[in-house]
């Protein structure tokens, strides 16, 4: 459909809006500026009002004596302090496009992974990548070769290493650390990592 | 183009910042509303409240509307829940479902829950609104009654009623039109829809 800027309204009588509200206007691509054209003009929104009850009214007076002017305005005045929608527009895609959009995307990522992936795993079984792999794992495999008790002794020396070293950087900066988020908490939470170490 | 498009039409334009175009959602569609409600809460002035509050929570949520229902379908399912709520919070019994299902929402075809609603002050207008109706449509001549009645009552399109009628689409356009405003100006006074008011 024709899309018409709102500020040039097409011009719209009674006629053409009493054939707009029944769906029957002559040109489709003129619907969207004449409702433009019944937005912005009081007389027109004053018969789309009167229009409406009448068919109501013809099919139900019970029904049409429920009109309440009064609650319209009231409506009008909420949602004039509500702030104006700016959403995007509603999609009109058909079943057929949206079945035609995801099939596009599923052989695009099958297309990706043949393209991509599929030389990556082949390149992973080469000979000198399996090489590197058996040098990166010959480390740990010498670890577990060591005796138990070696290896314990071995990281216990290190932890403590390193706690010295972290006690020693924390003291030097001390001063610096006094301003983190925590300050007050601090003290205790190291107090609670060195119970929970055993020192 | 179909009174589902027009719909959708107006709904674009709300969600482009227009807030004209959902006061006439709100005219199209509040009568309706109002006796939708009514099938839930007894008191005529609670169900303005909740109607209002409906529509201000149908606004609200319009930049998700997708289209994907019609917009009264999803207008409908707002008020109900809406009607729930309410009723819940005054701590009173929601029902579980409603007398209607959404096939339901789109027909329009009896006013009983609203009869039993009716005071006096109520089954005089309702009096009133039937009265100006038939002396509209007793004062129409035969060709504007037979194509108003045929648009409004059977819902037949402008070219099955040319068909019926054996004239031309134009003719049938200008008949609904004038029968249209014929019946409007007997109404006018009743529920005090003047030309020149906003609503």
């Amino acid at each position: 459909m024709k899309k018409v800027p709102s500020s040039s309204p097409a011009p719209c009588d009674a006629e053409t809006l009493s054939s707009l509200m029944d769906g029957e206007v002559v040109d489709s691509r003129d619907v969207g500026s004449l409702i433009a054209a019944v937005c912005a003009n009081a007389e027109l929104r004053a018969e789309w009002v009167a229009f409406h009850l009448v068919g109501d009214a013809l099919r139900s007076t019970e029904v049409a004596s429920a009109h309440s002017s009064a609650f319209c305005t009231r409506v009008a005045e909420s949602i004039a302090r509500e702030p104006a929608i700016v959403a995007p527009r509603m999609t009109s895609a058909s079943p057929l496009r949206r079945y035609l959009v995801s099939g596009i995307a599923v052989a695009a990522s099958v297309a990706v992974i043949g393209f991509v992936a599929v030389p990556l795993i082949r390149n992973t079984d080469s000979p000198p990548t399996q090489q590197a792999t058996v040098k990166a794992l010959q480390p740990v495999a010498v670890a577990s070769a060591e005796r138990p008790d070696e290896a314990a002794a071995r990281r216990a020396a290190s932890t403590v290493a390193n706690a010295r070293a972290l006690q020693a950087y924390l003291a030097a900066h001390r001063e610096l650390t006094s301003g983190v988020a925590l300050p007050r908490a601090t003290p205790y939470l190291r107090a609670t990592a060195d119970q929970a170490e055993g020192r | 183009m179909s009174d589902r498009e027009v719909d959708r039409q107006l709904v674009e334009r709300v969600q482009r910042g227009d807030k004209a175009a959902f006061d006439l959602l709100v005219t199209k569609y509040q009568r309706k509303i109002f006796r939708l409600l009514s099938r839930l809460i007894r008191d005529p002035g609670e169900v303005e409240d909740v109607a209002q509050e409906a529509f201000i929570k149908a606004y609200r949520a319009l930049p998700n509307f997708r289209g994907d229902s019609a917009f009264y379908t999803w207008l409908y399912r707002i008020a109900i829940n809406t009607a729930k709520n309410w009723l819940v919070s005054q701590g009173r019994r929601a029902p579980t479902s409603t007398d209607t299902d959404i096939e339901d929402a789109e027909t329009f075809d009896d006013g009983e829950h609203l009869r039993d609603l009716n005071t006096p002050d109520s089954m005089l207008l309702t009096r009133q609104v039937a009265d100006a109706v038939n002396r509209a449509i007793e004062r129409l001549p035969e060709e504007l009654k037979t194509a108003i009645v045929l648009r409004e009552l059977e819902g037949l399109s402008y070219e099955e009623i040319a068909e019926t009628m054996n004239c031309p689409i134009g003719t049938v356009r200008s008949r609904i039109f004038r029968a249209r405003e014929a019946i409007a100006e007997e109404l006018r006074p009743v529920l005090g829809t003047n030309k020149d008011q906003r609503w």
